[in-house]
């Protein structure tokens, strides 16, 4: 019965459904920017007569492949699909066809995933994983970026939904740090601090040069650095007493990756949305148990 | 109905829990058999090894070179369809593909790029006969080993260039010029 309750609490507790609009409109916004990024390569890495070679790109895939790209591999079909799922984003981010949206959105990540394996970047994962947890979560549909904001529009009833979804969004935060972390600590550059000074001499490095050789003992700091803030964010962005502290280090963190590193703004711009599971608005508390709230049953059916 | 509900959601919710939680037992990282079909199918891999490696390369540039029957050379751009010029540092999906083509384990992938080149420099120009791929890559470590990446930061502390021009030909190959590939 205890373990029953337990369960209870974690997947179905009350939350306010603004969290997942929140969150629904951020996903919306950084897919869009990922299609932005996708669009001049559409033609070279999806279409037939590309670089990759459509029929290597379904066998190396030991799972169903279901790409799009498969069957609509012209030009004009790929860019009508671009199109297609950048309006996806604009509706979803909207609230309107919610679940279709991210229904589309979800098979536009995986179709550009299957189809172009070998140049598939960390961010293409992240967005996929988040779009299959949300595609079976509440979205606060009833909430748009206009009536979100305070004394803008007429904001509709509030409602609780169950929080399985910021939970599995938490726990994908917590595996992405930490995983990444206890790979970086079996390595032996990371285990000695010097990797910081060889990122800083790559092509990743936004300011490559023999300077980083002054600058080794600081670089190392960084580099251990990197490893605990990476292990702290999401404990910290768990505890609320904490949260304003996680957001800040996170935020800065990935303002700093995007600063220092080159291509890889989109990775943070994810990564900073994914906080938002965390966090939601601050004007409201509901205590409720999806077994006491209306709304919540309603919000089954 | 409602119990239903919740328990339909706490089921799902725990095996997706339950997949993203194995992203932590580093020490099998890739699952195998049913688990990593279901993955691949739903996209659902838990994969985040980010920069646990360190980077080598600084530059790479990729040229087509085919020469025509007279034994005159013609450049073009590795990028298909119409042999585009690509620039790997500025798009950082092409630096990926070309990385992954041209390193082991791409072959499966090269091969058909290879064959794909083929026939679009015989569309291009009927007189052109073989070809080869040239890369450019401005490395820290070229032999990327151990004792090469310790003395790295010496080298560049006694004067020394952080980086050196690796060239890797990769040809040459015949150019189809039947359009049958």
């Amino acid at each position: 019965m205890a373990l029953v309750e337990l369960y209870r609490m974690i997947w179905l507790k009350a939350v306010d459904e603004r969290r997942y609009a929140l969150l629904r409109i951020a996903f919306a916004a950084v897919t869009l920017i990922h299609i932005a990024h996708l669009w001049p390569y559409r033609i070279s890495l999806l279409c037939s007569d590309g670089i990759i070679d459509p029929l290597v790109a379904s066998s190396s895939n030991s799972g169903l492949y279901l790409s799009i790209f498969a069957p609509l591999n012209s030009p004009l079909a790929v860019t009508i699909i671009f199109l297609t799922a950048a309006s996806a984003t604009l509706l979803l981010a909207w609230g309107k066809l919610t679940r279709l949206m991210l229904g589309v959105l979800f098979l536009f990540l995986l179709s550009v995933m299957q189809r172009a394996p070998i140049s598939a970047s960390g961010w293409d994962y992240i967005l996929i994983n988040l779009s299959f947890i949300l595609l079976f979560s509440p979205l606060g549909e009833k909430w748009n970026p206009h009536n979100l904001l305070p004394g803008r529009g007429k904001p509709p009833e509030d409602q609780s939904v169950p929080r399985y979804g910021l939970v599995l969004i938490q726990l994908q935060v917590f595996v992405i740090y930490w995983q990444t972390v206890m790979l970086k600590i079996d390595n032996y550059y990371w285990q000695t601090g010097d990797f910081m000074t060889y990122f800083m001499l790559s092509h990743h490095s936004r300011f490559p040069g023999t300077w980083v050789i002054n600058w080794q003992g600081m670089l190392d700091m960084l580099t251990y650095l990197t490893l605990l803030v990476e292990l702290a964010i999401p404990i910290l962005l768990w505890i609320p007493k904490t949260r304003r502290a996680g957001l800040l280090l996170g935020i800065g963190f990935h303002l700093g990756i995007a600063i220092f590193g080159v291509n890889l703004s989109i990775f943070s711009l994810v990564m900073i949305s994914t906080f938002l599971a965390f966090t939601g608005p601050c004007c409201r508390h509901p205590k409720q148990d999806m077994k006491s709230t209306p709304e919540l049953q309603e919000s089954c059916r | 109905m409602k119990t239903r509900c919740g328990i339909l959601i706490v089921a799902f919710a725990s095996l997706c829990a339950a997949n993203i939680l194995s992203g932590l037992a580093t020490l099998t990282p890739h699952a195998t058999g049913w688990l990593a079909d279901v993955r691949k199918t739903t996209g659902t891999e838990q994969n985040w090894s980010m920069f646990h490696s360190i980077p080598r390369v600084q530059r790479l540039q990729v040229a087509v070179v085919a020469i025509d029957r007279e034994g005159n050379p013609h450049k073009f751009g590795p990028g298909l369809p119409g042999l585009k010029d690509i620039q790997p540092h500025e798009k950082i999906r092409y630096y990926y593909t070309f990385e992954r083509l041209f390193t082991p384990g791409g072959e499966a992938y090269r091969k058909p790029y290879i064959k794909a080149l083929a026939q679009a420099l015989g569309k291009k120009d009927p007189r052109l006969v073989e070809f080869s791929i040239h890369l450019r890559i401005t490395t820290t470590h070229p032999k990327n080993t151990p004792q090469e990446i310790s003395l790295l930061l010496d080298r560049i502390r006694k004067g020394g260039k952080p980086a050196v021009e690796q060239q890797g030909i990769f040809g040459p190959f015949p150019v189809k010029n039947d359009g049958t590939g």
